[in-house]
């Protein structure tokens, strides 16, 4: 058997950044390069010179086909894999390989990755797509241009090696939207019987989010779709689930999902989606039940369109949330711990699992399951923490999350030093705020506040007032200045100045509101919160206006307690469901 | 029977079936007491077997001698209740071949506290086939069964025998409960697939507290055994206990939840979830359950359900979690409920006291729980006495034990009256009690100790010394000792002692006297007495002590401690309640606000201090509306939202 040989064929237009990783991916698994240019104005002829000297111009002119089959006409050898500049292979030099000489099919389809986000794997859906094919096949069709293979017997689809497709930025996503849509009707014009159009509309028209027009093409689509066809058919059912559920039609969802589950009772995504729209209903426990089906049926065969998660960290965390609702702790415990067992990165299962931990297990016991599991070292997950047990009232907690990760500029430094501070260190936070001074990093307004009521605690009147005379400064400051001047007064002179201005008393609300979570060791520390508070309550309690205000704030905050008492005690149920 | 010295039962058990049967026969089984002779004269026919580890071939033997129509077996340590007699006569004349008996259990101090019930198989048609298997839990049923399948049994409602056995104290049952397991697993290892002994096995297991084998066991039971069988309710209801002994809390719910699938009527269950999510701060688990033992119908006797669990201990259960979530009304409510579906029940009545506040509220205290409760006997008024008395209202507990004669009253009360007088100032009266119990007496410590207060909470200086010397010199242990020094010491100005360290002996005892000292007003004496106290013992009873300041509201003093207490243990959550509780007394509901929060975050477990928090920020917006609508009057707006806050 001769040896075959593989030819990349690729078009480009502009994409100079992307290209490159694309051809680093590929450079050393395919036998030659060619690539066509369609008229760039940057810097990708270039780009693309530096891996091949197949390098052609060929006019745009409205017709992917026409392009891309020109390319092929460039290429040499029996295979041609054809990727964009916005895809690369993630590919051992071997698979393309064993593929093509198992000698069974002329043609394949491999797996596409549609990544939600560049960098790692997290959260993409999964299409199978016809990339890899003997030099006979041409493309067919001005845009969403297939490679036409008559016989389907002799299209094989692989599981690997699988394309990664890097999602473009919106306002770019949008102008090629609008682009598509106008071919795509001249192409629906021209042949009108071509469900695959239809599709690529409806996917077209979903991504502007015109559900009702996408509606009608999917529904267009699927009415001319076999069974059989499930490369396409599974998506568009998917689609039209989804475009229908966004269109608040969840009963026309539903019915959607509950007839293609019995077409296609090993698709797992049918059912997440089912649970989903279950969930919408709040009909928990029967959700719940999709869900387990969905996880219960795992990955489903390659050529279903797939989101990933849906069989796995997605369904769990969906059925963390409903066994939540029904009021199963325990159980809603172990599935956000499956969720996060199945994928590490994806945190968002995290939030809800600490609360409901917090709940029921010491501070000590929830920082340990969260060390334990590394969740600290990762600085942009440690970060969500600590805004987590900030806001949980937990300030020294939400302080020792962040003590792990390095100095950092940003949002990140704010918080740290907030937390410092309402964690009853006091003095450092005021060093940190210097230091944030010195880095030029513009302190917000709040900080200030932040900064001044700390240094009133501390009796350091003099350099409490040096702060208000530089917030007086600030164009945006005045309201601030205005209630931290009150405050000031009060502690200082114990003369109470009226506030008049209810922004002034918002100023001082939040102030108080932050005052409420410092989380001191020591007593007599507390004592000087406590003085913050009492000084801002009898400024408000001086006014008919903020008084008003005050009342409001305390019984919100009495609220407050009573859900949480609500969430500690009663919504945890056990023996009798 | 089979008996084996068995001389201080055997009358009893004898006397109640006269009437009932027409023949006793008794097999002894090497008795060295006068067990026979007792038979004998009952008019029992006696033979003497020597014992072989082995029950059912001692019963056997006696039935070869039996010559009636039916077998009634009972063990010594039972007796027939009186109504039993007739009703035996007339199932006799039934159809059945067999009868289950309930058979009660007396367990408890005196006996008559608390009863659980059981059911067993105790009467049957006298047959040649039916014969006894089993070394230990001698079975018959399942023989009878095999003879005859068409055989049918009853539940004899009305016949109940009283077990004793239960009486015995602890060491011979734990020599029991070991001989038992002995001979059962001797047994099963003849016989490894018996599940009726499996299931005694792991009863037996259960009873001698090795929790995690009996739960292993009878589980392992469970899965094997007819669904049908008389004692698998009981069964479920063991595998529960066990996992709950074992403090499994989830498997123990995973079982009752089991068992409510076959039996959903099971109060025992239902009670038992619910303690068991209340070990789990499981509330509103806790709560629903109860709730559910509640609504339970009378329950079946095979169920051999536990007395209370759908009555007054269910009762008692929510009203103590009324009282967990801060609402006293409804608290009382329960706790009412309890009393009056067991009178003798006293946990309630102690709880229902304690909300009323004797100490505070005494004519108010007397006059609900006389509406409650008639103290007719000498019992009941000594009870409630001892009850005020706990509570610190000396005056009310004085007002009881004064109702009783003097001649009726125990040594032990007498000193708890002695002290009422003391804290009335009678000095010599409680002297004279006081005086009755000299060197050598039980009660000669207790009566020293206090007849030596009552004389220091009058400053008696040379008084104390005397009888402290006195008393010293009869030889106290470390902490008393130490105690009494220093109490002869507070009243000299000089010191001359270093500061005592003191253990929790010594503790109990100044604790004591600090409260006998506040409920006098003399704070001053009081804090003389914990000056003597080294640091580092005050700081370790610095919650304690501040619970007692604020008791009797000397809130300078409990903050104090508080703060001594929260400054040593930052962590604790208790003591930033506590000192929240100080703070809002004293007006100072910033802080108190802060120390709440501090607490709930420390830990989010205690309905508590949700409660308190709640209730004082309704406290602070009513006070700011308050001042409003009088400083504003011309704005409704304030005086309105008063009326509603008011109303909450």
């Amino acid at each position: 058997m001769s040896l075959q040989r593989i030819s990349l064929a690729i078009i480009v237009r502009n994409e100079g950044r992307r290209l490159k990783e694309c051809l680093e991916s590929v450079k050393d698994i395919v036998d030659e390069i060619v690539i066509v240019d369609t008229g760039s104005c940057d810097d990708t002829v270039r780009i693309a010179k530096q891996y091949t000297d197949k390098v052609y111009s060929f006019p745009w002119g409205n017709d992917f086909s026409a392009a891309r089959n020109f390319a092929i006409e460039q290429t040499t050898h029996e295979w041609i894999l054809s990727l964009d500049a916005d895809e690369r292979l993630d590919a051992q030099a071997g698979d393309l390989r064993c593929l093509i000489n198992q000698n069974r099919y002329s043609a394949y389809c491999l797996p596409l990755y549609a990544l939600k986000e560049a960098g790692d794997y997290r959260e993409h859906d999964r299409f199978v797509v016809l990339r890899l094919f003997q030099r006979k096949y041409q493309f067919q069709g001005a845009i969403h241009e297939y490679v036409f293979v008559s016989d389907p017997q002799e299209i094989g689809i692989a599981a690997a090696p699988v394309i990664c497709h890097i999602e473009v930025a919106a306002a770019e996503r949008h102008v090629r939207r609008g682009r598509n849509i106008a071919l795509l009707k001249k192409a629906v014009a021209e042949h009108a019987a071509d469900p695959c159009l239809q599709y690529y509309l409806g996917v077209e028209w979903l991504g502007l989010g015109r559900f009702k027009l996408a509606i009608g093409a999917f529904q267009e689509a699927l009415r001319q779709f076999s069974p059989g066809q499930i490369i396409f058919r599974s998506p568009t059912v998917r689609h039209l689930i989804q475009c229908y559920k966004n269109d608040g039609q969840l009963d026309a969802a539903l019915c959607l999902c509950l007839e293609e589950s019995q077409q296609y009772p090993e698709y797992a995504d049918l059912f997440f989606d089912a649970g989903v729209l279950f969930e919408l209903k709040n009909e928990y426990s029967i959700a719940a039940k999709w869900f387990q089906e969905a996880v219960r049926l795992g990955t489903p065969p390659i050529a279903f369109f797939h989101t990933d998660g849906t069989e796995g960290y997605l369904a769990n965390y969906h059925l963390g949330y409903c066994a939540e609702k029904i009021g199963l702790h325990k159980e809603a415990v172990s599935y956000y711990e499956a969720a996060l067992n199945n994928e590490r990165n994806y945190y968002y299962p995290l939030y809800p699992l600490v609360l409901l931990q917090l709940a029921r297990r010491s501070t000590e016991d929830v920082m340990r399951y969260l060390s334990e599991r590394g969740y600290f070292a990762i600085p942009e997950v440690a970060e969500k923490l600590a805004e987590l047990f900030w806001s949980a009232g937990l300030p020294d907690i939400g302080q020792r999350c962040l003590a792990s990760i390095g100095m950092r500029q940003g949002a990140g430094w704010e918080l740290r030093t907030r937390c410092q501070l309402y964690g009853g260190d006091i003095t450092g936070a005021l060093q940190s705020m210097e230091q944030m001074r010195h880095s030029s990093f513009e302190l917000p307004l709040e900080m200030r506040a932040d900064e001044i009521a700390a240094l009133l605690m501390q009796g350091r009147f003099e350099e409490a007032r040096g702060q208000l005379w530089e917030l007086w400064r600030r164009p945006a400051g005045k309201d601030a200045f205005r209630a931290l001047f009150c405050l000031y007064k009060r502690l200082c002179d114990n003369t109470l100045l009226s506030l008049a201005n209810r922004k002034a008393a918002a100023v001082l609300l939040n102030l108080e509101g932050r005052c409420l979570r410092a989380q001191t060791r020591d007593f007599q520390q507390q004592g000087g919160f406590a003085a913050v508070i009492r000084a801002i309550r009898e400024i408000l309690a001086s006014e008919a206006e903020t008084l008003t205000l005050l009342i409001d704030d305390l019984s919100e905050k009495e609220q407050d307690i009573k859900r949480n008492l609500e969430y500690t005690c009663t919504a945890l149920r056990g023996l009798c469901r | 029977m089979i008996v084996k010295d068995e001389e201080a039962n055997l009358a009893r058990c004898l006397n109640s079936v006269r009437g009932a049967v027409d023949e006793i026969i008794i097999v002894d089984t090497g008795s060295v007491d006068q067990t026979k002779l007792v038979a004998e004269n009952a008019g029992a026919k006696v033979i003497s077997l020597a014992w072989q580890d082995n029950f059912s071939m001692a019963r056997n033997a006696s039935l070869e001698l039996a010559s009636g129509d039916w077998i009634l077996f009972l063990d010594a340590d039972e007796a027939l209740e009186p109504g039993s007699v007739q009703v035996l006569r007339r199932i006799a004349e039934e159809e059945h071949e067999g009868y289950f008996i309930k058979v009660v259990n007396l367990i408890g101090e005196s006996g008559s506290v608390e009863t659980s019930p059981d059911i067993i198989f105790r009467m049957y048609r006298n047959k040649p086939q039916y014969r006894f298997r089993g070394a230990i839990h001698e079975q018959i049923v399942d023989v009878i069964f095999e003879q005859n399948n068409q055989a049918s049994f009853q539940v004899a409602e009305d016949v109940v025998i009283k077990h004793y056995g239960y009486l015995n104290q602890q060491i011979i049952e734990k020599d029991k409960k070991n001989r038992n397991l002995a001979i059962i697993k001797k047994e099963l290892e003849n016989d490894p697939d018996n599940k009726t002994l499996r299931y005694h096995y792991g009863i037996e297991l259960y009873r001698a507290d090795r929790f995690e084998e009996a739960a292993a066991e009878l589980t392992q039971t469970a899965n094997t055994v007819d669904r049908g069988a008389i004692y698998y309710p009981k069964l479920l209801r063991y595998i529960a206990l066990a996992y709950y002994g074992a403090r499994n809390y989830d498997l123990a719910l995973e079982a009752i939840s089991r068992g409510l699938q076959f039996f959903p009527n099971y109060a025992d269950l239902y009670y038992y979830g619910g303690l068991i999510q209340l070990e789990q701060r499981n509330f509103a688990g806790a709560y629903e359950a109860f709730q559910l033992a509640l609504s339970t119908p009378e329950q079946p006797a095979y169920y051999a359900p536990f007395s209370g669990s759908r009555g007054f201990r269910a009762y008692y259960q929510m009203g103590h979690l009324a009282e967990t979530f801060g609402n006293e009304e409804e608290a009382l409510r329960y706790y009412i409920l309890s009393m009056q579906d067991n009178p003798e029940f006293t946990m309630a009545l102690c709880a229902i006291v304690k909300i009323l506040n004797p100490r505070q509220d005494p004519e108010y205290t007397r006059q609900a729980m006389e509406k409650l409760c008639d103290f007719c006997t000498v019992e009941a008024t000594r009870f409630i006495g001892t009850v005020y008395f706990s509570e610190g209202a000396y005056r009310l507990a004085l007002d009881y034990f004064d109702r009783i004669d003097s001649s009726c009253l125990d040594s032990y009360t007498e000193v708890l009256k002695a002290i009422c007088l003391i804290q009335q100032k009678r000095t010599l009266e409680a002297i004279r009690i006081l005086d009755k119990m000299p060197l050598g007496h039980p009660q000669y410590p207790l009566a020293r100790l206090n007849k030596i207060l009552s004389f220091w909470l009058l400053r008696n200086r040379i008084k104390v010394r005397d009888l402290c010397n006195d008393f010293l010199s009869v030889g106290l242990s470390a902490e008393t000792g130490s105690v009494v020094s220093m109490l002869k010491e507070t009243l000299y100005k000089r010191v001359s002692a270093p500061p005592a360290a003191l253990g929790a002996e010594g503790m109990l005892l100044i604790k004591d006297i600090i409260i006998r000292a506040l409920d006098l007003q003399e704070a001053e004496l009081a804090g003389a007495l914990l000056a003597k106290l080294d640091k580092a013992t005050q700081r370790e009873n610095a919650l304690a002590l501040s619970r007692i300041f604020t008791e009797y509201q000397y809130w300078d003093t409990a903050l104090y401690y508080a703060e001594l207490y929260v400054g040593e243990h930052p962590d604790s959550a208790e003591g930033w309640f506590q000192t929240g509780d100080i703070l809002c007394h004293k007006n100072q509901n910033e802080r108190a606000c802060l120390c709440y929060r501090r607490a709930l975050t420390l830990d989010p477990r205690q309905p508590q201090y949700y409660v308190k928090l709640i209730k004082l920020y309704q406290a602070m917006r009513r006070e700011l509306l308050a001042e409003a609508a009088l400083k504003y009057p011309d704005m409704p707006f304030f005086s309105q939202l008063l009326e509603e806050a008011s109303a909450e």
